[in-house]
């Protein structure tokens, strides 16, 4: 369950952090938790953010004004920080998905198959 | 369990760091309970779900610390601007309410002694701030500017025993100077100085507390992204041009109030005591001294130029100025042209809605206690939007 250390795979992973909470928040919007637990299962439990790592990456993206936030209860009356993207946040994410592309092809190109 | 895992994340945290991040410890503690659900239902035991929780968490304190780091050096200054404010206030209300004068007093006191102990004791420690200034350099600094605000303090004790002695003493008679503050125009103005006193106090002080917590929470930092940060101020000329701007409006916006000062001086001594004989209604005849008010109003006023206290008012104001323009000259700080508009028409705003007010409720009858006001509101208003800004731009920016 934890970030695999010493590994590309990891770095890799964790160098576009940003871009992958975005596009789990382009789907609805979310609490920090959920937000980890889909990136959890969608990765076969390969990868998933600690609480400190999570926390920072949405208040940089906050700040960013990429994401906003926002109090929610829940039905047992737990009250959870939500999360949306925002107009600049979907733009960055078309943004970044176009860059992402190139890069791929790129290394692809040299060592892909 | 939950209210374990919730205890765990904010003791996490430093009692001083608790105010500061009390957003994200909810946040963080919300998003655990919600992982320790999880592993309840996929059959982990209470103890198993909670370490496993715990553990999740990764090093917060110093993501959050990072995440914090912005330039804090010149709270102090700010601190040290407003202790000026606070203790030439304390010796000008003086003159006009003991009762006043001596809160001003004693808040400057405690304020200092409040932000020398945080200082020293981090300095003790070998604390460095994000610009590279040890504290111990913060602390001299501070030490130094104790000497103007003791002289100042000494002064209004000075007043304060002065002005007790003239009442117990004197052969001013007590009754008079009951009758003066039983009055109901002066009563009211007590009332709307305490309120004034009592909002500002209530607005300010809870960001005092916050600006030394955050004192000590930047205090953590680690020593290169300060030097870091010094590099990245360095390469931008613009804020020191916006500081310049700034520097020029408080300098204007100082002296005007300095003038004011003098004047209204001038025009609160207008008043005269007379000293001789009274006729009581029942006939009895006794020697007293009262306030009166007869002679024309500019004859006073120019004899007032030379008088002992005007003069001695001016002097404070002065060593208040240069104090005030020291204090300022210690860094460049950031500022911004927008608020400082802001600023300004608040502070219009708030004198026209007071002095209307005092119109309104006849307080108006003493010209010299309108402007005091006034000036006591423009003082207070001032050095808290300084204060506040400054306390802005370090939580929010």
């Amino acid at each position: 369950m934890n970030e695999k250390k010493n590994s590309l795979f990891g770095d890799l992973l964790r160098g576009n952090t940003d871009k992958i909470l975005l596009s789990i928040l382009m789907r609805e919007d979310s609490y920090g938790y959920r937000v980890n637990k889909i990136l959890n299962e969608e990765t076969n439990h390969l990868f998933s953010l600690n609480e400190a790592t999570l926390y920072t990456t949405f208040k940089r993206l906050e700040q960013e004004h990429l994401i906003k936030s926002y109090w929610k209860e829940s039905e047992n009356s737990q009250s959870r920080k939500y999360y949306s993207i925002t107009d600049k946040g979907k733009e960055e994410l078309l943004k970044s998905k176009k860059e992402w592309k190139d890069t791929v092809d790129i290394i692809n190109h040299f060592i892909g198959e | 369990m939950e209210k374990k895992l919730n205890e765990f994340v904010i003791n996490y945290f430093d009692v001083e760091e608790r105010v500061v991040n009390e957003e994200a410890i909810k946040e963080i503690s919300s998003n655990l309970i919600d992982r320790y659900h999880d592993l309840l239902i996929q059959g982990k035991s209470e103890e198993q779900a909670y370490i496993e929780c715990v553990s999740s968490l990764g090093d917060i304190r110093k993501l959050l610390t990072q995440d914090k780091q912005v330039n804090a050096s010149n709270i102090t200054v700010q601190m040290q601007v407003l202790l000026f404010f606070l203790s030439s206030i304390s010796i000008v209300s003086f003159f006009f309410s003991s009762g006043v004068g001596l809160g001003f007093l004693l808040i400057s006191i405690i304020l200092f002694s409040y932000l020398y102990l945080n200082i020293y004791k981090k300095a003790k420690q070998g604390f460095v701030y994000n610009n590279g200034i040890s504290f111990m350099e913060e602390l001299l600094k501070l030490t130094k500017s104790l000497f103007p605000l003791m002289v100042m303090w000494i002064i209004s004790a000075s007043l304060l025993i002065l002005e007790t002695i003239l009442i117990l003493f004197s052969n001013i008679d007590k009754l008079i100077i009951q009758m003066f503050y039983q009055s109901t125009p002066v009563a009211i103005f007590f009332l709307m100085w305490l309120l004034i006193f009592v909002v500002t106090f209530v607005f300010v002080f809870p960001n005092y507390a916050m600006v030394i917590k955050r004192y000590q929470f930047i205090s953590k930092n680690n020593t290169t992204v300060f030097l870091f940060n010094k590099i990245i101020d360095k390469m931008k000329p613009q804020k020191y041009k916006s500081y310049s701007i700034y520097k020029k409006r408080i300098y204007l916006k100082y002296v005007i109030l300095s003038i004011l000062h003098v004047f209204v001086t001038m025009f609160a001594n207008t008043k005269e005591y007379y000293h001789g004989p009274i006729v009581f209604p029942d006939g009895d005849i006794q020697i007293r001294t009262i306030l009166s008010d007869t002679s024309p109003f500019w004859e006073k006023l120019l004899q007032n130029i030379s008088s002992f206290w005007v003069i001695l008012l001016f002097i404070i104001l002065v060593t208040g100025v240069v104090s005030f323009l020291f204090a300022l000259n210690y860094k460049p700080l950031i500022l911004k042209r927008i608020f400082l508009m802001f600023n300004v028409f608040w502070l219009i705003g708030i004198l026209i809605i007071a002095i209307s007010f005092m119109f309104y409720t006849g307080v108006i009858h003493d010209f010299s206690m309108v402007i005091y006001y006034s000036l006591g509101i423009v003082a207070i208003q001032f050095a808290f939007l300084i204060l506040n800004r400054k306390i802005k731009e370090l939580l929010y920016e």
